[in-house]
């Protein structure tokens, strides 16, 4: 050790503190007032809000599940509880209602600024910038077409149940008023335009609301302070369906010109977002500056005189909506328009790809049925991180052959073809996953967890510590790139898919296995005569129907570090021998540490009894039953449909 | 627990000052270690075993240390008790996971098998306390501070909340007094009023304003130079006042409570020099590093060449100090290559024939550079953004149109208007003008306003 340096001088390095004599006076009372003043906005807030504390401002569907989930699992130990009570006190401020409205007002009007998430166009109009492009780069087309894949598949699928599903895919915002927004706000309009575009190439029935909806004037589209229709849109769309599907035509009466004045009551809204509520004396901050356009059209004075007179048809229809809620939504003035029996299935928060997936499950196959399916297409944005994730159950949902909760499917900037030089990157928060490919390719996978919690923690080709996959190759073809974290709680990692050009591999989506939870009915054996080899048998509950694709998911504990062999195989259920007729994988050595998780795709169909695994070293202990999910279809891009009637355009008179 | 959330300004710092101040004045440490134990297990209580463990482990040490100088030894063992302690302290915590990270990304390379990890979490503050007790011992063993006492004193010494998380580096001797007697006056407490509002200011309306902006601009994937200086002068703005911020507030909390703490930032883009900006920016850091490693390790008493190389160690592992990412290490390099160029120099810039002002831009700029350093994801994603600010745009790139909104030039405006035209708070603090306390008095509810607009932006030093 060197010399000691001299101590340094106290006053040298300290504040200095002001002697009471200076504070003398008016100083004085200066003094004393800033300390109440200080005490007031501080002391006094927290009395006031334990007293009266502020009404949370509810929440519905989905997010209110995850809040109840949050609560549920919330520790002390970790401290995700004191964060929920931060939450929560945060939220019972008496400030955040009375105070903070009027600043955020302010801001709106004079610099427009209306929060976090919320871009103010040139028009006065909100946007919601989770809803604009927010992704990097420019616009590539072949994202719309990724995303028209989607529908696609869905079409696919469904004719195989016999049901005729009528998409109809609802434009941005951003995409119709284009021109309020600032320049440069949304290069992504090409989106919307490039899926009505490949839906019409394709020969996919659905409604054309993009034209449509240019054709009437955009500010009386949709709310001014948020991305929702307004009401008179929601009636006119709903009047498209129903002229687009040849049941319905326009009232007779309506006038030619809409005069929002005469016709529509005034209607308030609210900014929930930034915590605006209700009849908040703030509300008039929040309304444009030109307000008789833009806001006085949304509660008909007449609803009679808005309804369409129906045509008859016998069909019947059942309609998926996604809304938070029911009342006044489009889907329910759809109902209004549509003159025959309409099913419908809105389920509150639910979202685009989730509503294909209910679809699938809800509707029983071989009953012939009309489905109107609603598709916000902003939920369909790669980079498009709202409440809502995109979340599209696995494809062995179809046929109802799986008989398991479904494990989290996050489709890769929506599912489609990755190629070349069609990079892509995603952030999901999950622990054990894996990547589908349905094609073969080289690809390199970039893995990084999430900088705002692990700080330069920047990990390329691995998840977690355990598997390397940078240069995924045809290693993994038409499978499964397994992704097995052993972190204690999940992380937020970013997945950067780079193609090298050396292959297509296909519809790409990531899954999140421990999202599953998986029920345990089944038996599970463990034969160890010895402490060399050993066997495990697992029968599944009943035979699992899989398509082309599946995989087998299974968490082990090892008993000790030491290396062995597994070999995999699942049995048939036809009784044929499993040497000869199942899937045999050798995993080769079994290389996992104290936790693993095993992953494996079938390639084939079949339906299956139950699974053999066979080992040396040391027997594992299962931490699950093992399952078999079956996976979205493998293979090229998705065929055309089969030449169906196609949906009439919109008439002319419109 | 944030100083700028609901929970510490409407509950726990009301609640806390009422307790405190009901204490009686000898148990009043106690009651601040109490509530600072509070404080720090409300982000997660298991790590409290952590930081009592390195707080017992000192203050036995520094103990020992003092029984064997009073035998005639020097007690070497039991500084390499607590060097042992501390260092593999934060060792562990902060620098396992990037070590084994760095050793996986190399042997797959290799095509070896990586090593299996399970990622361990960064108890916050752990550089901050583990240097306070560790230098604790280094001042017992080199004599130059007497052994606290009373175990409460010490305790409350290494948990003080207003420093516990982020700074500044508070060293024993220089608040042993004040732990056994400190006064407690209405214009003290007023004073550290007005410092907290001046930090909590600084911090909602400033720093967490530029975030908006700094944010997206360090995610792009490619910008343009005028989009990347933006982003690049939006962060630089934001560290200072986010920072600086933070330690006005703990000084104000420390002033609350009867303690003077050290002053932490003088100014720093004022500076005309990278070396003159290291005598101003996180000065307690800056004299910490000075007096446990530039100096032992011979600072500039054994030459040029030496002096050199203790420079650039001192500033590599100061950079590593921040957090265990390449970037970090960049960054201190960074630094370090300045310090030396001045210092072959003179302990001038190459640049200090120019008039003051434009020492101070060439100076400014070059903490914009190393800032781009010290924020990006990564050294290939610096390399792009620094590449932008030169006018390597890369393609594809496109400008940002809502990068720079005009609540973001307000606060470009305001906080070049502080960091140039102002006094820091320290100065202000030393008299209190009337004005700029009843301006406080304004805009403290404004930034409550604007701290429930925005989402909680955690302060950026947490993180280190």
């Amino acid at each position: 050790m060197a010399q000691p340096s001299p101590a340094p001088s106290t006053d040298d390095l300290l504040v200095r503190a002001c002697e009471p004599e200076e504070w003398c006076g008016a100083r004085r009372l200066l003094l004393w007032a800033g300390c109440a003043w200080f005490a007031l906005w501080t002391a006094g807030l927290g009395v006031l809000d334990g007293i009266s504390p502020a009404p949370i401002p509810k929440v519905l569907g989905e997010e209110a599940a995850q809040r109840a989930q949050l609560r549920m699992h919330a520790s002390w130990r970790d401290g995700s509880a004191m964060a929920l009570a931060d939450s929560d006190l945060r939220l019972r401020s008496n400030l955040r209602r009375w105070i903070m409205p009027w600043y955020a007002g302010a801001l709106l009007v004079h610099l427009d600024e209306g929060g976090p998430d919320v871009l103010v166009g040139k028009d006065n109009w909100l946007y919601l910038t989770s809803r604009l492009s927010a992704g990097p780069g420019p616009y590539e087309p072949i994202t719309g077409s990724i995303a028209s894949g989607v529908f696609a598949t869905i079409d696919r699928r469904s004719s195989a149940l016999g049901l005729e599903t009528i998409l109809i895919p609802i434009p941005r915002k951003g995409v119709i008023a284009e021109e309020f927004l600032p320049d440069g706000a949304d290069p992504w309009t090409g989106f919307d335009e490039d899926i009505f575009a490949d839906l019409e190439e394709r020969g996919i029935p659905h409604i054309p609301l993009l034209d449509s909806l240019r054709r009437i004037s955009p500010a009386d589209s949709w709310f001014p302070y948020d991305s929702h229709w307004s009401y008179l849109a929601q009636v006119q769309a709903a009047e498209m369906v129903g002229l687009a599907m040849g049941v319905t035509r326009s009232a007779k009466n309506r006038p030619a010109k809409i005069d929002p004045k005469s016709e529509f009551r005034r209607f308030r809204g609210n900014l929930n977002y930034t915590g605006l509520q209700e009849r908040s004396p703030a509300s008039p901050f929040y309304l444009p500056r030109e307000t008789v356009r833009n806001f006085e059209l949304l509660i008909p004075g007449s609803k009679k005189k808005w309804r369409p007179k129906a045509l008859k048809s016998p069909q019947e229809y059942v309609l998926f909506g996604t809304s938070f809620s029911k009342a006044g939504c489009f889907v329910n003035h759809l109902k209004n328009v549509l003159p025959m029996p309409v099913h419908d299935r809105t389920k509150a928060a639910t979202n685009a790809i989730e509503n294909m997936s209910r679809v699938l499950t809800e509707l029983q196959p071989n009953q012939p049925k009309t489905v109107l399916l609603e598709m916000p297409l902003f939920q369909l944005l790669p980079f498009y991180e709202g409440m809502h994730r995109p979340i599209m159950l696995p494809g062995g949902t179809m046929g109802g052959l799986l008989k398991y909760p479904a494990p989290r499917v996050f489709p890769l900037d929506a599912p489609g073809h990755l190629s070349s030089g069609n990079d892509r990157s995603e952030v999901l928060t999950i622990q054990s996953g894996a990547l589908i490919t349905s094609g073969d390719g080289v690809a390199e996978l970039e893995v990084r967890l999430d900088a705002s919690k692990v700080r330069g923690a920047k990990v390329h080709g691995q998840f977690g510590a355990t598997q390397v996959i940078t240069n995924v190759s045809a290693t993994w073809p038409q499978g499964l790139i397994p992704m097995v974290g052993h972190s204690h709680s999940k992380d937020q990692i970013r997945l950067r898919l780079r193609p090298d050009g050396a292959g297509d591999l296909g519809m790409v989506t990531a899954l999140d296995l421990d999202h599953a939870a998986f029920p345990n009915p089944g038996e599970l054996s463990v034969d160890s005569a010895n402490d060399k080899a050993w066997t495990v048998e697992y029968t599944f509950p009943e035979p699992v129907q899989t398509s082309r694709h599946a995989a087998l998911w299974w968490q082990l504990e090892r008993t000790e570090k030491s290396r062995g062999q597994l070999h995999i195989q699942v049995v048939p259920a036809d009784g044929s021998e499993s040497a000869k007729g199942g899937e045999h994988v050798d995993l080769g050595p079994f290389r996992a540490p104290k936790q693993a998780t095993i992953l494996m795709s079938l390639v084939r169909p079949g339906r299956w009894a139950g699974i053999r695994i066979e080992g040396n070293g040391s027997p594992p202990t299962p931490q699950s039953l093992p399952s078999l999910v079956d996976l979205p279809p493998a293979g090229p891009a998705p065929a055309l449909p089969p030449a169906r009637p196609t949906i009439p355009r919109e008439k002319e008179d419109r | 627990m944030l100083f700028a959330s609901a929970t510490f300004l409407y509950y726990f710092l009301p609640l806390f000052l009422a307790v405190y101040y009901l204490t009686p004045k000898g148990a009043r440490s106690f009651t601040l270690a109490f509530a600072s134990y509070v404080f720090y297990g409300w982000w997660r209580p298991d790590f409290l075993i952590l930081m009592l463990v390195s707080t017992v482990v000192d203050f036995t040490v520094g103990g020992r240390i003092s029984n064997a100088r009073a035998r005639g030894e020097r007690g070497k063992a039991w500084l390499l008790v607590s060097l042992f302690t501390n260092l593999g302290l934060l060792a562990y915590f902060k620098y396992a996971n990037f070590g084994v990270e760095t050793l996986n990304a190399l042997m797959a390379t290799w095509g070896a098998a990586p090593i299996p990890w399970t990622k361990i979490i960064l108890p916050v503050g752990i550089s901050f306390y583990t240097f306070q007790t560790l230098s604790y011992s280094v001042d017992v063993y080199r004599g130059t501070t007497p052994p606290v006492a009373r175990f409460r004193d010490f305790l409350c010494y290494v948990a003080m909340f207003p420093q516990l998380v982020a700074g500044p580096i508070v060293r024993y001797n220089t608040v042993a007094e004040q732990l056994a007697h400190r006064t407690h006056t209405a214009s003290k407490f007023f004073q550290g009023v007005l410092a907290f509002q001046a930090g909590f200011v600084k911090k909602v309306l400033i720093a967490d304003v530029l975030a908006t902006a700094a944010d997206p601009a360090f995610a792009a994937d490619g910008l343009t130079t005028v989009d990347a200086w933006l982003g690049a002068l939006a962060y630089t703005f934001q560290i200072y006042f986010d920072f600086s911020g933070y330690s006005d507030m703990a000084i104000g909390l420390g002033l609350m409570i009867g303690f003077r703490m050290p002053i932490n930032f003088d100014s720093p883009y004022r500076s005309v020099s990278i070396t003159d900006f290291w005598r101003r920016w996180h000065v307690s850091l800056s004299s910490f590093l000075r007096d446990y490693l530039y100096l032992p390790l011979g600072g500039n008493r054994k030459g040029p060449l030496r002096t050199y190389v203790n420079l650039a160690t001192v500033m590599l592992l100061g950079g590593l100090w921040h957090g265990a990412a390449w970037t970090f290490v960049a960054w201190g390099a960074y630094q370090g290559f300045w310090l030396i160029v001045e210092r072959a120099s003179g302990k001038r810039s190459f640049y200090s024939f120019a008039p003051r002002f434009a020492q101070i831009a060439v100076t400014f700029v070059l903490a914009v550079f190393g800032w781009v350093l010290f924020r990006a994801e990564g050294l290939t994603a610096a390399g792009e953004v620094l590449g932008s600010m030169v006018g390597l745009v890369p393609e594809g790139a496109r400008s940002m149109p809502l990068l720079i909104r005009p609540i973001h030039l307000i606060a470009f405006a305001v906080g070049a208007v502080v960091i140039w035209g102002f006094p820091t708070t320290q100065r202000l603090l030393a008299k209190p003008p009337s004005w700029w306390a009843i301006a406080l008095q304004l805009l403290f509810p404004l930034a409550l306003a604007h701290m429930h607009f925005e989402q909680n932006v955690p302060f950026l030093y947490f993180q280190f």
